[in-house]
């Protein structure tokens, strides 16, 4: 069986497995900085291998929550399983500060990287809540107010009032707080900036600090990047099924070869193979794309079903459990973020305000709206990498600008790469104790 | 309760499941979706979500998410109880216990896929772990590079060049093919304490009902696997394409 919770599974299984075939030698670094991973594309499936992580030991005893959020929504049968969301508590026996992390793209509230945060904090003696992403399936149909996610502005309203009913119904009586701190990645880092923004005004939880980690700038900016990197290098069914085959060819060979009787997806494993192959960036790219367009057919599906768009899945359709689905699986596999940004959400949000243009959508979904709070407020830290794969020219820039000394800019990483590694780990946490 | 009830039970969801889960389609709103299948598909080319076996689909589909609810509202629960019960250090010589009474089942299959030096390390590992490792409560063979190889019948079948027929998916157990289904009895013979047909024959003895029902809790402890939270309305589908193409992985060794 398996050993391995699915998302995690499945996206390392599609990362591990290729990269065995595909990586290319070990450059020299030179620098101080000691994270391993050169190639950033490399980087971002590897992570970051056990010896150069930070010695964090897991908290055991993760509390799961589960929240009904609007009252009157009916959750369709097909996804009767998610009426609700799931989010983690790591509890202190004591009184302490509370920090919210929220996950990215697609994420749940667990996760590898869920896991090395909400680590980090536990062992720093922070209460740490773990939230899914607003473009997670049971977010989207149980707490999202549109149920169509991808605008920042909306979706991180839809997180704070998660987080206050959270707080409120379940949280309070439980634990004792002295302060709150927000943190997240990636679509969770401008989640974050949006956050930190929303609570100046409403003044819940009065955040103390605030660190978005390897943030978007333009969300529709990063996701034509991740759509490219399937598009152009992977054209049709048939060259995926080379593809796929090329994944598990590899994968056997190195399994019948390797002297354990379970399959080994760990940064370590994947690290041994990095030093042994040759690896092409179109291969590493087409693998970057498939485990990102697996959460873009996931999200937008759930979407279209939600809210009734008709764009893959006709409006009214009503499907038991046992249909057969495999038409919209296509569909929506063969379909990037950006033509369900612009042939779902653009018609949807035009429909509850004509004015809305497809411009205005890109701002909202970008961290520009909020330049000037960005540049003025001390509480918010910037943690990113140089080479992030996700950034279009220009954008890196722009937010060093922006944050000025509060960003702490890693020479290399790719996208989330060296989360682990025991500098970054330290940083996160100095960061929201000084 | 009686073992032999809860089979029962097992073959009443097959029936259950066979008749009245054909494959359907979905009942389709009157307007057609904007994207459509012939959008995205160039002439002549090939899905391969569809390379994947699975014409019980319908079947397989129910009994997918029948698993998932029993697992939330049955087995994890009876899961979270054993480990906020059973002390981690107790758990883990359960499981070891368990992977030890395993072996006898890998040995057979080795002998038989005729892999030597695979049967050599594994009759290695059931000796030290069985005398040093305390009536197989420990793996100190491990350590000594005895690493452990899981082996069962469906993978000896595959071995020799059985394909896996089509996908299946068990009561309570989940992903399995008509192949590696059946193979499963084959496997309790080789197994000491199980009887090979159990909802046939009646469980012997109390002691014998409570070891099945631990390795059973024991069985789903240390899977990672939590039904429907993938995050996906494909669950289903990259489950099944994993499972298939992870057997084929298995059987290669």
């Amino acid at each position: 069986m398996f050993c391995f919770n699915p998302t995690t599974f499945i996206i390392r299984c599609l990362s591990a497995l290729f990269v065995f075939g595909i990586l290319c030698p070990l450059s020299a670094s030179d620098n101080s900085y000691g994270y391993p991973i050169e190639n950033p594309l490399a980087a971002t499936i590897i992570g970051t291998p056990q010896e150069y992580q930070a010695n964090l030991s897991v908290p055991r005893k993760v509390k799961l929550f589960k929240l009904k959020v609007f009252k009157d929504r009916v959750t369709p049968n097909y996804f009767w399983y998610n009426d609700k969301i799931t989010y983690g508590l790591f509890q202190q026996k004591q009184k302490a500060p509370l920090i919210f992390i929220i996950a990215g793209t697609g994420g749940n509230y667990t996760g590898p990287k869920m896991t090395t945060m909400s680590s980090a904090f536990y062992n720093a003696g922070f209460h740490v809540v773990t939230l899914p992403s607003p473009t997670y399936m049971s977010f989207i149909i149980a707490a999202s107010n549109s149920s169509v996610p991808g605008l920042l502005d909306e979706d991180s309203h839809d997180l704070y009032n998660v987080m206050k009913l959270a707080w409120s119904t379940q949280l309070k009586s439980r634990i004792e707080v002295s302060d709150f701190y927000v943190t997240g990645y990636s679509l969770g880092g401008a989640q974050t900036a949006y956050l930190a923004y929303i609570d100046e005004q409403q003044k819940f939880f009065n955040f103390k600090k605030a660190l978005v980690i390897n943030t978007p700038v333009s969300l529709l900016n990063s996701v034509d990047i991740l759509d490219d990197y399937l598009d152009n290098n992977i054209k049709t069914g048939k060259e995926f099924r080379v593809f796929w085959q090329k994944i598990w060819n590899t994968a056997t060979e190195r399994f019948v070869a390797s002297p354990t009787s379970q399959l080994q997806l760990t940064p370590e494993s994947l690290f041994e193979a990095y030093k042994d192959q040759n690896p092409k960036d179109e291969d590493l790219e087409a693998l970057i794309g498939t485990a990102f367009r697996i959460s873009a057919a996931s999200l937008m599906v759930t979407a279209d079903v939600m809210s009734q768009s008709g764009y893959i899945v006709p409006k009214g359709t009503k499907a038991k459990i046992t249909a057969d689905v495999t038409d919209y699986f296509v569909v929506a596999h063969r379909t990037g973020f950006m033509e369900y940004a612009q042939e779902l959400m653009l018609p949807f949000y035009q429909g509850r305000d004509p004015e809305i243009t497809f411009e205005k959508l890109v701002q909202r979904a970008s961290l520009y709206p909020l330049e000037d709070y960005l540049r003025n407020s001390k509480k918010i830290g910037l943690m990113h990498n140089e080479d992030d794969i996700i950034m279009a020219p220009g954008e890196m820039d722009w937010l060093k600008d922006v944050f000025g000394d509060r960003s702490k800019i890693y020479p290399r990483g790719g996208h989330l790469g060296n989360m682990a590694y025991k500098d970054n780990v330290a940083y996160m946490v100095e960061f929201f104790e000084n | 309760m009686k073992a032999r009830s809860f089979f029962q039970v097992s073959l009443i969801l097959f029936a259950l499941g066979l008749s009245a889960c054909a494959t359907t389609q979905p009942d389709v709103g009157d307007e057609t979706a904007t994207r459509q299948l012939s959008d995205v598909l160039p002439a002549g080319d090939e899905i391969v979500v569809k390379d994947f076996y699975d014409p019980w689909e319908g079947y397989n589909h129910w009994m997918y998410n029948f698993n998932a609810r029993f697992d939330r509202y049955i087995f994890i629960p009876t899961v979270n109880a054993y480990k906020s019960v059973v002390p981690g250090i107790a758990r883990t010589g359960i499981h070891n216990f368990f992977k030890n009474l395993g072996e006898f089942s890998n040995l057979a299959n080795l002998l038989l896929q005729a892999k030597p030096t695979q049967f050599g390390r594994t009759f290695g590992r059931l000796v030290v772990n069985s005398t040093i490792g305390i009536g197989g409560l420990m793996d100190p063979a491990t350590s000594f590079g005895l690493y452990h190889q899981n082996e069962d019948f469906g993978q000896t079948l595959g071995h020799w060049g059985l394909g896996p027929g089509p996908y299946f998916i068990l009561p309570i157990v989940g992903p399995s093919t008509l192949r590696d289904a059946p193979s499963k009895i084959i496997d309790r013979i080789f197994h000491p304490v199980y009887e090979p047909v159990p909802w046939l024959v009646d469980i012997k003895s109390e002691e014998q009902l409570a070891l099945g029902l631990l390795n059973g809790v024991d069985t789903r402890a240390n899977i990672g696997f939590r039904y429907y939270e993938m995050g996906s309305p494909f669950e289903y589908y990259w489950i099944r394409n994993f499972w298939l193409e992870y057997r084929k992985l298995q059987i290669s060794k």
